[in-house]
């Protein structure tokens, strides 16, 4: 059997990504040579002459202006071609310029009043599309055929319908063609580097049935579920039914492009769905030194008290990191006031951003999309569906205090902007130049609309919460939970602040649920922290309450390998993956797992599954080439696996840039820190206790 | 230090040091690590480690292969002064102090109490910082390919894949068993530096080879240490010394018990030429009874220190050691760049950067205050084990602060014993040999039990514990201690420790 099986292996084909795009590197596949049929911004219109409500919702969403139509994506786009020249930015274009792309007008100079650069991404884009696979950067298969209806007859309007709605559509995985990137040496990075992937990280979330993470229930939601719900049907479109269509808005979160249209409708409708999709709490507070204790106990806060709070973001509904979208340039912070019972804000703490931080070579921060310079991340402060990050905020309260001004609170507030004010200054400033200004006036002739970059990007709070130290309020097992498993993320010393956490939500739980999940969340630290039958015994108990769950299997092979019990920790994670098998880090274990035990032949199976729900693993990838050469595959099939792995690493650059970001940049390696602390800035002339 | 080395003394070398990493070479025979030091420093998530390892072979040409989690570049690793790591195990290791009662009849002179704290002598103030940065920090040299007696090669990606295939290409032997053990960290994406030792270039005396200490600094959010490799060249027992330093913070491990070592403890005078034996049996016996345990021999502030073997560690030592690389920038500092660097000589090219370098560190020195140096804790840990018994990387956590071994009265009449939770950390092995007073007692009150210097003036230096893992072992505990042991659940020949031993026997 086993000879059997190896022969099997070394005659296989390694699993490797992606890359028959003659577009590279965008990936976008079309079935025959020629113009995609999202060629023209005519789409709305000729689709919208019987999709009334459709094209109307298209209009106003960010897919309509995708394009060079976008002032924040052209002048990032626009660098790139500049600096690097014009095949980088086709991997820009195998989402955003379909049209462009599949013309060769990427490869050319583009003007503000060439049509195909004002397309967008349109009805076409996406009703065209016949395979989809998971790479990302537009790897997409399209076809060509027409899309339209030749007449009104019941048969052709048929042959139409089935055309346009094929099954792809109601998937997730069209919408990793476009929701995942990476970027490589054909875009001019010094290495690979993976940047917005939405759609992995709902795969491996709870909306997607996959709770190998941490044991969770919530309502399955995909894409469609969550960014194009129902809605009325107020304009007679001819696919309504029972007057609902399915909404093309796109609703996401880019107020900043609403705002530069004028849209205040839209603006309203993105922050009202933004609304309470994460949640903020101050979960744990103590006196200067002290013990935290648990929230909202009293705090004798009064004037010369230094004290120290938790706040924890939770990311209640978003199916994927929050924010979405692209991590570097996000706009979105964390603001946390100490107040005075008189409203009079005491100090603030601002400075915690909900994004990611990513350098160039030199370590310094890219701010402006030169997307060509990413190296790496520093630090990623967004937060994962359904879990929870938490920062430490330091206060001094004023030494002088009325009477009148206490009782103190503390007021935290997410407060989200769409993209960080670096990048909406460039689209600015580019707005005053001729080549801006003929873009924008394109973009008016075309779609009949005109933007305005200068325009102030909208703040929306998301979430926010108030707290009074005065003991009022009890601490319910959700908060504790939520902050305990923020602090399950800690500098890998400081994990006894999330065992104290967990303890507490055990000791809080009404429920054999809860108490289950808060025994899980015992297990996963004294895991990490290499206390293997401490973690083993709480395991049993979690799953006592539980079921054996994709949580704890996982948990279980992940406290074995820290361990080094690699044949235990295979069979744990093969248990894991078998319930939750869109989960990739689950896969990757598993084959470390097994090929750290010796056992290559499952390890590249493992491995191969990882690679197709993520083609450019790195681990997967790294995994799959050594099991190959060590089961003796031919020469070429080693050396293909093993390019592969070498191409998609993750960058030998990475720490050493960094580590110039915190040798250079004030601030950064503080911020490396997954729990970091801020100290909240007195505001006005206050005399402060220190 | 003439009596340092005279009660320290080497034995035959059948014990073995850990370290983090393995030799290999190109001839068939066994290599062996025997002596190893680690010191990690620690903040945020920068890690800067640095260890000395000592190697037993054959005087041929070998190679030190170390795992670490990011490929390194050459300006991460550099090469240390051995003296340094001297001072840092002195100044931790267990101490044997001298006492002679006063006598009792001395009728002190009125004191004005300053503070309501401890009784027992304070710590000497620390050093006062230094207004300019030092020029040299002590770091001998950046690491290149080719430094004193190594040739460092940071595997590329690739050769980390093919390890073994790497050091087959480059002649050297895998020690038998090695590969199931390198394997993991691999898979996992490790990455691996080799230090290539020219034999010619090492002094080998009795078949061992000292080497100068190698330092390197990584970022990881995890603060492990990798022991597993360390003992592919283990021939019998391993002693690890862990010394951590961080601001403010002590540490112990996550994964094995901890305990403190016990601790002011008399002894008998003769101990005095056989600390080391005696603290290797009060070792064992405490591990004994804890077994698996890590042992907590010290967590004090690290720029004081009471008594000290040793002057403690200086704002050159903590450079030396990593705080140059340790902190990230809370201000800006100035890039310098060299317009025709390609046009210089290499030499006068490295000679400008060390200028360079000089001036950064000054900016960054202003800028601190000298705070950087301040408000370090050492901890030193001490593991003793084989394969069966402490097979998995140590993984560190951090602990509250604790004091003992002071010669800090509780309720000004008895001798703190064992480890208490304190505000700051003063925790040592201390140990003490107790001369009562043998004058003649002429007043009707006399005060028994005041400890100091000789009658005839000046003080012996402490004495530390140094390379306890070669010292002869298995002795009784009972045949050294004077006070009793309790928690070894050993009787002394008096009550309790800091009691001159005659008033017992009343």
């Amino acid at each position: 059997m086993t000879a059997l099986l190896l022969a099997l292996v070394v005659a296989a084909e390694p699993v490797l990504p992606e890359d028959r795009s003659p577009w590279a590197p965008g990936l976008l596949v079309q079935d025959a040579k020629g113009t995609a049929p999202s060629a023209s911004h005519d789409d709305a219109k000729v689709c919208g002459s019987c999709h009334l409500d459709v094209a109307a919702q298209w209009k106003a969403s960010a897919h309509a202006f995708a394009s060079f139509n976008n002032p924040l994506y052209r002048v990032a786009v626009e660098r790139t071609r500049s600096e690097v020249g014009f095949s980088a930015s086709r991997m820009c274009a195998g989402c955003h310029d379909l049209a462009l792309l599949t013309s060769g007008g990427m490869d050319r100079p583009i003007a503000p009043a060439d049509p195909r650069a004002h397309a967008g991404v349109s009805c076409t884009s996406c009703h065209s599309a016949t395979h989809a696979t998971l790479d990302g950067n537009g790897s997409l298969t399209l076809r060509s055929d027409s899309a339209l209806p030749e007449t009104i007859e019941a048969a052709t309007v048929k042959n139409h319908r089935e055309r346009m709605v094929s099954p792809l559509l109601r998937t997730a995985q069209l919408c990793a063609g476009c929701h995942r990137s990476f970027l490589g040496e054909q875009t001019g990075n010094a290495s690979a580097f993976f940047g917005m992937d939405d759609f992995g990280a709902w795969q491996k979330s709870a909306f997607n049935h996959s709770t190998a993470e941490r044991p969770d229930a919530v309502t399955p939601q995909d894409c469609r579920g969550c960014h194009m719900p129902k809605e009325d049907a107020v304009l007679g479109d001819v696919a309504a039914k029972q007057g609902k269509i399915t909404s093309h808005r796109f609703l996401g979160s880019h107020t900043t492009l609403a705002a530069m249209r004028g849209d205040a409708d839209t603006v309203r409708r993105v922050q009202a769905f933004l609304k309470d999709s994460v949640r903020v709490e101050i979960a744990g507070a103590r006196l200067r030194e002290g013990p935290f204790i648990e929230v909202p106990a009293a705090l004798p806060l009064t004037g010369g008290a230094a004290f120290e709070v938790d706040v924890v973001v939770f990311n209640e509904r978003v199916g994927h990191r929050f924010p979405g979208s692209v991590m570097d340039n996000q706009g979105t912070r964390l603001e946390v006031e100490l107040v005075s019972a008189t409203g009079r804000v005491l100090a603030v703490a601002d400075r915690h951003e909900l994004r990611a931080e990513v350098v160039d070579v030199t370590g310094e921060p890219v701010h402006e999309r030169q997307t060509h310079k990413f190296v790496s991340a520093v630090w990623n402060h967004t937060v994962p569906a359904r879990d929870a990050r938490a920062v430490r905020i330091g206060f001094e309260v004023p030494l002088s205090l009325a009477p009148t001004e206490l009782p103190l609170s503390v007021r935290a507030r997410v407060v989200h902007q769409t993209r960080l004010p670096e990048l909406g200054a460039l689209a600015c400033r580019d707005a005053a130049t001729d080549r801006g200004r003929a873009f924008l006036e394109a973009a008016d002739t075309f779609l009949g609309q005109r933007l305005d970059p200068c325009v102030e990007a909208p703040r929306t709070v998301v979430a926010s919460q108030t707290l009074t130290f005065d003991g009022s309020t009890r601490l319910g097992f959700d908060a504790a939970w939520r902050r305990a498993l923020a602090l399950s993320v800690s500098l890998q010393e400081y994990l006894g602040d999330a065992e104290q956490g967990f303890a507490q939500a055990r000791a809080l739980a009404s429920s054999k649920t809860e108490e289950g999940r808060a025994l899980w969340g015992l297990a996963s630290i004294a895991g990490k922290r290499g206390q293997t039958d401490a973690a083993l015994a709480f395991l049993a108990e979690a799953e006592a309450r539980l079921g054996q769950t994709a949580a704890t299997w996982k948990t279980r092979g992940d406290l074995y390998a820290q361990v080094w019990r690699w044949p235990l920790a295979a069979e744990a994670y093969a248990q894991a993956a078998a319930l939750a098998p869109e989960d990739v880090t689950v896969w990757q274990q598993l084959a470390m797992s097994e090929a750290s035990a010796g056992r290559y032949a499952q390890a590249l199976t493992a491995a191969q599954r990882g690679i197709a729900l993520f083609p450019r693993d790195a681990d997967c990838l790294r995994v799959q080439a050594l099991a190959l050469m060590q089961l003796g595959a031919p020469k070429a099939v080693q050396d293909r696996s093993l390019a592969a792995a070498l191409q998609w690493r993750v960058p030998d650059d990475g720490p050493a840039a960094k580590g110039r970001c915190s040798k250079r940049i004030a601030g950064c390696a503080d911020r490396r820190n997954p729990v970091p602390f801020y100290r909240a800035v007195p505001t006005g002339p206050l005399a402060t206790a220190r | 230090m003439r009596i340092l080395a005279a009660v320290v003394t080497m034995t035959a070398a059948l014990s073995a040091h850990a370290f983090c990493g393995f030799y290999v070479a190109g001839g068939g025979a066994e290599l062996f690590n025997n002596a190893s030091q680690v010191v990690l420093m620690r903040s945020g998530t920068r890690t800067v480690l640095s260890m000395q390892n000592n190697y037993q072979g054959p005087a041929e040409d070998f190679a030190m292969v170390v795992p670490v989690p990011v490929v390194l570049q050459k300006e991460n690793v550099k090469t240390l002064s051995k003296a340094v790591f001297t001072k840092v195990d002195t100044l931790s290791a267990p101490r044997l102090v001298e006492y002679w009662e006063q006598d009792p009849c001395y009728v002190p002179a009125p004191v004005k109490r300053m503070s309501m704290r401890a009784a027992g002598p304070m710590p000497p103030p620390a050093p006062a910082p230094e207004m300019a940065a030092p020029a040299d920090y002590g770091v001998t040299i950046e690491a290149k390919f080719d430094v004193g007696e190594y040739e460092i090669v940071i595997l590329s990606a690739k050769d980390a894949l093919g390890l073994d295939r790497y050091l087959r290409d480059s002649k050297y032997k895998i020690p038998e068993g090695a590969e199931p053990l390198f394997r993991p960290y691999i898979q996992q994406g490790m990455k691996f530096f080799v230090a290539r030792v020219n034999a010619k270039k090492v002094t080998f005396e009795q078949g061992m080879a000292k080497l100068s200490p190698l330092r390197f600094h990584y970022d990881s959010e995890r603060f492990e240490l990798p022991v597993r490799l360390g003992l592919i060249n283990a021939k019998d027992k391993q002693d690890l010394i862990v010394h951590v330093l961080a601001r403010g913070q002590r540490y112990e491990v996550a994964n094995y018990p901890n305990v403190t070592i016990p601790t002011n403890i008399d002894l008998v005078p003769s101990t005095k030429n056989e600390f080391g034996p005696f603290y290797a049996s009060l070792y064992d016996k405490t591990v004994a009874r804890s077994p698996k345990a890590v042992v907590i021999e010290y967590a004090w502030d690290s720029s004081t220190c009471d008594p000290c073997p040793t002057p403690a560690l200086d704002e050159g030592d903590l450079l030396t050691l990593g705080l140059d690389v340790l902190d990230g920038a809370s201000w800006v500092v100035p890039e310098i760049e060299v317009k025709n660097a390609d046009k210089l000589d290499p030499q006068d090219l490295a000679t400008v950067k060390s200028y360079i370098d000089q001036a950064q560190n000054q900016v960054r020195y202003r800028h601190s205050n000298g705070r950087g140096a301040w408000g370090f804790v050492l901890t030193r840990l001490h593991a003793r084990y084989d394969k069966s018994s402490l097979g998995e990387d140590l993984i560190f956590k951090a602990a509250p602060p604790i004091a003992g071994g002071r010669e800090f009265l509780t309720n000004g009449t008895t001798l703190e014993q064992g480890a208490v939770a304190y505000g700051s950390n003063q925790f040592q092995g201390r140990y003490a040999i107790r001369y009562p007073w043998t004058g003649p007692i002429a007043c009707s009150n006399p005060v028994r039990g005041r400890w100091g210097g000789p009658p005839q003036g000046g003080r012996p230096p402490p004495l530390a514990a140094q390379d306890t893992a070669f010292a002869p072992r298995g002795k009784e505990l009972g045949t050294f201690t004077e006070s009793p042991v309790s928690e070894l659940g050993v009787s002394g020949k008096k009550q309790r420790a800091g009691q001159p031993v005659n008033l017992v026997s009343k």
